[in-house]
């Protein structure tokens, strides 16, 4: 029983790292329509490129730093990538964005080579929070990522319902030709919230090279779960997607703990459910994507 | 957003563009390989995917082998050219890439893989054109036991191999409680069922053991379950990425100071991806880049280094050795012809700059394994960079490797 609620504790841990790059596909989503499977790319490309600054600003600097630069080339890429398939079937910028991602693994692999690269975490994160204890999986640098994903999600929802320009992404949401009519550069939204959502796979990105290490596939496998958090929390909300993210983390513990060869495939078997009974998510909206 | 439906007219045209695409693949052939314009060996390995560091610098071992042997007149006086394809760390992909060098390229043998899985489906192919077919990288035990064939011989040692030689000693440093997780393939199943038998005749208990799916990247499950178990030792057969994952996971939770870290196969190119942290445990190497008792290795690191500016690794040496070998025993047979020259790998004896090991290796007629050290050793950080593993003890095979007898295999040729 003990362990029943270890591995629980252990798969909320594991599922706030969902949890945050859910947030950031939600957010993509929601606004643009875009299903990015680029997602996972850009969460390589994050941890890549925090790994390269972090030789000048230390890991700290790139926590911060690695996410704005990855922002940046996210925007970027909206404009000039994106943007010009949204009036086509999304069929077109699905496989776009996957085409994207396999770019973006090559790309990689040219610049910084296949092998893998070790990413020091800083000495003061790199112990147990609880050590000697049942509790001691709970490292602070995974403390730390529970800290992370939180506020990122704080953050996030503090922007959207706060700000003025918080404002005008949720108006685009609702009716983004009433906005454009309205004179509002939609365009603009658009790239904003694109550049968000990589700014956080950018966050994941460096938060996962702690934990895994760099690799050119660490992406792979870290997207599906993720997408499978998206679609049982619900597309079109937020919220959804970030407890969907813990939901998932929990079910891929209990399925380590009981029967580990099918802790990859307890997150699939529990999107099949889901699919079946309520289509559209814990929390979703009926008929989003229409 | 406009929703386009596609209409018969489209999906005519996009089979028809599909087909032609298909079909101009041939067409860039220009030239049709005819008999006495060399000779080809096709190399599929994973250059992308979970696997790619290592696949990476087998060929770089080939590609050196390969020029070596050029400069030195090529095989039965006809050149030598390597031909690298990708599969991508997937079965059916490496299955692709091989009957395409067979059906199209027309090699004469093929070399491969870095996963096990690859590795039998690749023999079996070959099998079924009746090439010979050099395993420069699967390590199940299958490949030279109950699935070994007549045109298949392997280079690396066998999960078998690597239990006997580690066993003994991690139970004399630590204990005999083991835990084992194992990555759930061909690779690691066999893995797991050496060591249980290993661990049985050295009157251990085997306290746990776990199959994880390949890619896992959070092991804080299972590890919770074996901190728990509290075992002298807890064996990690994950391989590649999964390895790195893991092991850092190890260290995090400091799982590393309540027992010893061990396993079987360990490489290079995993340790060096891990933080220094996490670069622990007692494992097998198969060949090593600093031996100062086998004079001939300086002079081949330093030759690599000149190619490639970085130092050769047991992924380097099994390519090496695999396009040495053929072009040994084709000599040594005097034809190109497959059966020939695998009649002629039986026995072949590897000449020192070749082998580059303590003691002599040959491949052994019986099951096509080559008769290799283990290296057992301990991975930590020596006064080089690279310098990350102390070798304790090279293992023979002669004491390591299971007689033929108990391998499963018989081998039969065609006709």
């Amino acid at each position: 029983m003990e362990l029943l609620v270890l591995q629980v504790i252990n798969g909320l841990i594991l599922g706030m790292f969902y949890a945050l790059m859910a947030l950031g596909l939600s957010l993509i989503l929601s606004l643009t329509r875009v299903i990015n499977l680029a997602h996972g790319g850009f969460l390589v490309l994050g941890a890549y490129l925090a790994l390269t600054i972090s030789s000048v600003v230390g890991f700290w600097g790139a926590l911060v730093l690695g996410p704005v630069l990855l922002a940046i080339i996210g925007f970027v890429a909206e404009r000039f990538i994106i943007r010009p398939l949204y009036t086509r079937d999304p069929l077109d910028s699905l496989l776009l964005t996957f085409g994207l991602a396999l770019v973006i693994e090559q790309l990689v692999r040219m610049i910084w080579g296949s092998i893998g690269l070790p990413f020091r975490i800083p000495d003061v994160l790199a112990s147990s929070l609880f050590p000697g204890t049942s509790f001691f999986f709970i490292t602070k640098y995974r403390a730390f990522i529970i800290v992370v994903a939180l506020t990122a999600g704080l953050l996030l929802y503090l922007f959207l319902s706060r700000t003025r320009l918080g404002l005008y992404i949720r108006a685009a949401v609702q009716d983004r030709e009433t906005l454009s009519a309205l004179g509002t550069n939609v365009g603009r939204l658009y790239s904003l919230s694109f550049a968000l959502g990589v700014f956080m796979a950018g966050l994941a990105g460096v938060l996962a090279a702690g934990q895994l290490g760099l690799n050119p596939t660490m992406g792979n496998t870290l997207l599906l779960p993720s997408f499978i958090a998206l679609i049982i929390g619900g597309l079109g909300s937020l919220i959804g997607s970030f407890l969907g993210g813990l939901f998932i983390g929990v079910v891929t513990a209990i399925a380590g703990q009981y029967f580990p060869e099918i802790s990859q495939f307890a997150a699939f078997l529990v999107l099949a459910v889901m699919l079946l009974i309520r289509p559209r998510g814990l929390f979703g909206q009926e008929g989003f994507l229409e | 957003m406009k929703s386009k439906s596609y209409s018969r007219r489209d999906v005519i045209k996009l089979g028809a563009g599909a087909a032609a695409l298909a079909a101009t693949n041939g067409l860039f052939r220009f030239t049709q390989a005819q008999a006495g314009e060399g000779v080809k060996i096709g190399f599929v390995t994973s250059l992308s995917g979970v696997y790619a560091a290592l696949g990476e610098n087998e060929i770089r071992g080939g590609e050196m082998a390969t020029d070596e042997i050029n400069a030195a007149g090529g095989i039965l006086g006809q050149p030598l050219e390597l031909l690298v394809e990708d599969d991508t760390s997937t079965t059916d992909v490496g299955v692709q890439k091989l009957r395409k060098l067979i059906e199209r390229d027309n090699v004469n043998y093929s070399v491969g893989a870095v996963s096990s899985g690859v590795s039998l489906a690749l023999s079996q192919v070959a099998n079924q054109f009746g090439r010979l077919h050099i395993v420069s990288g699967g390590h199940a035990d299958s490949i030279t036991g109950s699935d070994c064939k007549w045109n298949t011989f392997r280079i690396p040692t066998n999960g078998n191999m690597e239990a006997n030689a580690i066993g003994q000693v991690l139970a004399d440093k630590f204990g005999k409680n083991w835990y084992i997780t194992t990555p759930d393939y061909a690779y690691g199943w066999s893995l797991q069922e050496a060591f249980t038998r290993v661990n049985a005749e050295l009157g251990g208990t085997i306290v746990g053991a776990d199959r994880l799916p390949l890619g896992t990247n959070d092991y804080s499950a299972v590890l919770l379950k074996v901190a728990q178990a509290k075992p002298d030792v807890f064996l990690v057969f994950q391989a590649g990425e999964d390895a790195i994952a893991i092991l850092t996971q190890i260290t995090q939770f400091g799982l590393d100071k309540e027992m010893a870290v061990a396993g079987g196969l360990q490489e290079w190119e995993n340790i060096v991806a891990l933080p220094e942290t996490a670069r622990i445990g007692w494992w097998t190497f198969e060949w090593y880049y600093r031996q100062p008792d086998v004079p001939e290795v300086a002079d081949f690191v330093e030759r690599y280094n000149g190619l490639y500016n970085a130092n050769p690794t047991a992924r380097s040496w099994f390519g090496y050795v695999a396009i040495h070998s053929i072009a040994l025993a084709a000599e040594a047979a005097g034809s190109l012809d497959s059966v020939a020259v695998a009649k002629a790998l039986e026995g072949l004896t590897l000449p020192p700059e070749i082998g580059l090991q303590p003691g002599t290796l040959s491949y052994r007629a019986g099951d096509h394994q080559l008769m290799d050290n283990v290296y057992v050793g301990e991975v930590r950080q020596g006064d080089e960079p690279d310098d990350i593993f102390q070798v304790e003890r090279t293992v023979p095979a002669s004491e390591s490797a299971l007689p033929v007898s108990e391998t499963g295999c018989t081998i039969s040729y065609p006709g």
